[in-house]
């Protein structure tokens, strides 16, 4: 009774143990990726455009929005909250000539940015993410409508042609320092 | 007369100290793995945005972090923004050094895939980023992604 040997206690199974804590491990962990607003800047010109040389863009298909030093923003020589950008953008892109005071075309759509020196980078952010928030509005309507898709399913050759039909381009002007009018 | 051969069971591997090697991978992993690969100096508090893309390839992900230094290096480098490049303080102009620099850790292919993430806090004023921005169009680095947070969709 006295010298009755103990059992071995099999350990095999703790490297399975630990193995699936590795994996469990391995598989839970991700790296936080961030997230962002896209863009693709304009090319560097080295050479000053001429006056004369810039391309001609009718008043009626200019979507120009001024930022000021106190984040004030005017959009067509009105005032406006960046909150009302994006239907307002949505309404002047999708006009089809309707409207005298909107666009004639989607296609000769320019949408420009203008800020000052003393803009804040969240009033810039609030605005950019408006337009692309109604031209991402834009691209869904009419990519389920010619397609019965959303746009992010569509094959590149499907958003190249919504892209032609509703292209974006944005023109951010040299910043100014903009008078600092409330 | 022939051999008699004793029947006997091989002696059993121990596998007791298969756990401490898993173990101590599982150790040289988690002190291996690196999760960021700069400290950053600069106090950045991003803003939101609702039309976010995740940044996928983190290899073609360069970061330019722009806001105040940070508590330890108000002393030193005062409230004003701040460039930061790697893990230092930088002005616009060491942006073309910078980013010759990344392009020359990368295949040529794909250098017109690398991104310029823009991590800069809300309150900065945008001069200092339209410099930033001037000298990455100089640069010819012009995919650009400004860093933002996540929010929903006004109206």
């Amino acid at each position: 009774m006295a010298d009755r040997k103990i059992p071995e206690i099999n350990a095999g199974s703790m490297a399975d143990i630990a193995f699936l804590l590795l994996v469990f491990f391995l598989v839970t962990t991700t790296i936080q990726t961030d997230t962002g607003v896209n863009t693709t800047l304009p090319p560097w010109n080295p050479n000053k455009m001429k006056p004369e040389d810039y391309p001609r863009i009718e008043r009626r298909n200019l979507f120009d929005i001024s930022i000021n030093s106190l984040d004030k923003i005017i959009v067509r020589n009105e005032p406006k909250e960046y909150t009302e950008i994006k239907d307002l953008l949505i309404q002047f892109t999708t006009n089809f000539g309707k409207s005298e005071v909107y666009s004639e075309r989607p296609e000769v759509v320019v949408v420009s940015i203008k800020n000052d020196n003393g803009t804040s980078y969240n009033a810039y952010l609030n605005v950019y993410n408006e337009i692309k928030a109604a031209y991402n509005t834009i691209w869904d309507a009419e990519s389920d409508k010619s397609y019965g898709k959303k746009f992010a399913d569509l094959t590149k050759d499907e958003k190249d042609a919504v892209f032609a039909k509703f292209p974006l381009v944005i023109s951010e002007a040299e910043p100014a320092d903009l008078a600092a009018t409330e | 007369m022939p051999i008699k051969k004793k029947k006997k069971d091989p002696p059993a591997i121990t596998t007791a100290s298969l756990p401490d090697i898993v173990f101590m991978l599982l150790c040289f992993f988690m002190v291996v793995t690196k999760m960021r690969d700069a400290e950053v100096k600069v106090r950045t508090v991003v803003p939101t945005a609702s039309e976010l893309q995740k940044l996928e390839d983190k290899s073609l992900v360069n970061h330019i972090y722009i806001g105040e230094p940070a508590q330890q290096f108000v002393a030193q480098f005062g409230t004003a923004p701040r460039i930061q490049l790697d893990d230092q303080f930088a002005t616009p102009q060491d942006i073309a050094r910078w980013v010759a620099s990344r392009r020359s850790k990368t295949t040529p292919a794909l250098h017109n895939k690398m991104i310029a993430a823009l991590k800069v806090d809300g309150d900065v004023k945008m001069g200092i980023i339209t410099e930033v921005k001037t000298e990455l169009r100089k640069q010819n680095l012009r995919k650009v992604s400004y860093i933002a947070g996540k929010r929903a969709k006004s109206n």
